[in-house]
């Protein structure tokens, strides 16, 4: 099973990422205003890269042993988590991303947080908890 | 079994940890300046403390545990109380700790560590009997015949290998924050004064420095070699059926448990010391219990055996895993290089301008030398698979090697590529157990891809 991140979950994910960019970038305007504006325009290439790269290139596969999340482009990044090492799964959504039909998911493993899979679209939530369950999507 | 309260010492440990709280009047009176403030700031201390303790009595009074059938409950605070409860099998290890101050008190401290679930670990301030009656009943044993006991030359190096990690952190920091508080104040009259007036100051005062500096470090080495040895002597393991039982120590008396199903890895490290003495400390890590106190077996080199017998299943890393083709030399040698080029610009700078440095920056040079030749090492030998049932991997940090077998299928991984590393399809693994983490570096991407967790 893949699952990769609704149009509308990027969208999401955009959106906080361009607010929590403005308001760092904006601190930097404390020492000058040129670093403040050199800090939005770092802020903005980041968003812009996480946007049209990273997000929708984040994927999330499950098979019947293990859970693999493979995101990034310029700096790849595999992360591989047996299904037995999982211990706990947390669903969290805001007033926003429930209106936009969103969930993020909070994984568990032995030892603490193992994973976070931001913005997916409720269908897809559902799936990953019930595999997560024993059960099938 | 009823409720029991905690041995009096538990209100100390929160008192303390209130102290902090009586600094604030007298930073207040240290504005001021006046014996008027300094003695209003007294009594409030005085309030302060008077206040610590009552609520610290509170605490003592209103907190313990209790032990029923499989379920450890302890319960702590007044108004708002946290009652954390943990099942016994749930538990990886139990290490009860007698400094010499609790011994005078007749306390024990036990900490007892969970093998996946939060938090990790639960310290209890109990009395003597207490804490060895919990620690048996959480992790009951029938043995005391020892397996392993090192003695005379063992013993000796046992000790030296163990303070070794310890000792070289500490005084790296020591020597750095000495370092720059001398420096400190030259730097700043670098900015206004100029070059040539600093370099004299340093001139002047930077040979008398370095000589207190080596000094102190000796003397805070030799004081720290005997309290080691005082707290890590004396070693004593053995091994049942389910546990493995570990006391150690002269003025600080330490019992460690570990539940053998719960050990997550074993960790045999070469120091430059074990290298000498041809002999390898081994840890042991259970669940969130990391074990980095103090090795639990000694090992000569080749001896594998006698490590099986206390750990059956045991396999240590092969001497190369992959090929070297293709792997990254810029993440194993820019620090040894970087280092080491600088430090030869600074001796062939210093044949001509300062001479009394000379030795100093050979001493680095060989230091940076041993780094390139450990690195090399690492280059060679670094990376991770299985060997029959048992994950294994290998890596180098500083000095050392560390040669790690895991035993837990709690594991995960993270492999992460830049796009240099990216061409080459070789990344930086990591191998997350519940509480530790293995980096390794230029691994080939088809291994993080494929490897059986």
């Amino acid at each position: 099973m893949v699952i990769r991140l609704s149009s509308a979950g990027i969208r999401l994910a955009g959106f906080w990422l361009f607010l929590g960019g403005a308001l760092l970038g904006g601190v930097f305007f404390w020492f000058s205003p040129f670093m403040g504006i050199l800090a939005w325009v770092l802020a903005f290439l980041f968003f812009l890269y996480c946007l049209l790269c990273y997000l929708p290139g984040l994927e999330i596969l499950i098979d019947e042993t293990e859970l693999c999340i493979r995101s990034g482009f310029v700096f790849p990044c595999i992360k591989r988590i047996p299904l037995r090492a999982l211990c706990g799964v947390v669903r969290y959504s805001s007033p926003l991303s429930r209106a936009m039909g969103c969930q993020s998911l909070l994984l568990y493993a032995g030892g603490g947080l193992a994973c976070l899979l931001p913005a997916l679209s409720m269908a897809d939530a559902d799936a990953i908890t019930c595999l997560l369950q024993g059960g099938q999507p | 079994m009823k409720f029991r309260r905690f041995h009096p010492l538990y209100s100390l440990h929160i008192v303390r940890k209130g102290l902090a709280l009586c600094l604030l009047p007298m930073l207040r009176a240290l504005l001021h300046f006046d014996w008027a403030s300094l003695v209003l700031a007294l009594q409030q201390d005085a309030l302060i403390l008077l206040l610590l303790l009552a609520f610290s009595f509170a605490a003592w009074q209103l907190s313990g545990w209790r032990l029923e059938g499989n379920l450890l409950t302890i319960q702590l605070g007044i108004l708002f109380h946290l009652r954390q409860q943990v099942r016994i099998p749930e538990l990886a290890s139990a290490v009860v700790t007698r400094p010499f101050f609790f011994r005078l008190m007749g306390a024990s401290r036990l900490t007892v560590y969970t093998q996946r679930s939060l938090p990790g670990s639960i310290t209890l301030f109990l009395p003597r009997r207490d804490a060895e009656a919990l620690a048996r009943a959480l992790m009951p044993d029938e043995l005391e015949n020892p397996v392993f006991a090192p003695v005379g030359a063992d013993r000796l190096s046992m000790l030296v290998l163990g303070f070794n990690v310890t000792l070289t952190g500490l005084m790296a920091v020591y020597s750095a924050r000495k370092t720059l508080y001398e420096l400190d104040p030259f730097l700043t009259q670098t900015a206004w004064q100029g070059l040539l007036q600093a370099e004299a100051l340093v001139n002047r005062v930077l040979p008398a420095g370095l000589a207190w500096l080596v000094t102190l470090a000796f003397l805070f080495y030799v004081f720290s070699l005997g309290y080691n040895f005082l707290c890590r002597a004396n070693l004593r393991v053995a091994r049942g059926d389910t546990i493995l039982v570990a006391r150690y120590g002269l003025l600080r008396l330490t019992e460690r448990r570990v539940r053998l199903s719960a050990v997550t890895s074993c960790q045999v490290r070469v120091t430059p010391a074990a290298r000498l003495l041809r002999r390898y400390p081994v840890y042991l890590a259970a669940g969130h219990d990391q074990g980095r106190e103090s090795p639990l077996f000694l090992c000569r080199k080749g001896d594998w055996f006698s490590l099986r017998r206390l750990m059956p299943g045991l396999y240590l890393p092969p001497s190369r895993y992959e090929s070297v083709r293709g792997r990254s030399l810029p993440s194993f040698f820019w620090f040894p290089a970087g280092g080491g080029a600088l430090c030869l610009l600074l001796l062939i700078l210093s044949r001509t301008l300062w001479p009394a440095y000379t030795f100093l920056f050979l001493f680095g040079l060989f230091f940076f030398g041993c780094l390139g030749l450990q690195a090399a090492e690492g280059y060679r030998r670094e990376g991770v698979g299985r060997i029959g049932s048992s994950l294994t991997l290998c890596y180098t940090r500083r000095l050392t090697r560390y040669e790690v077998c895991v035993f837990t299928d709690l594991t995960r991984t993270v492999f992460r590529q830049n796009p240099f590393s990216k061409q080459k399809g070789r990344g930086t693994f990591t191998l997350k157990l519940p509480a530790a983490r293995y980096r390794i570096r230029s691994v080939s991407a088809r291994i993080a891809r494929e490897l059986p967790l």
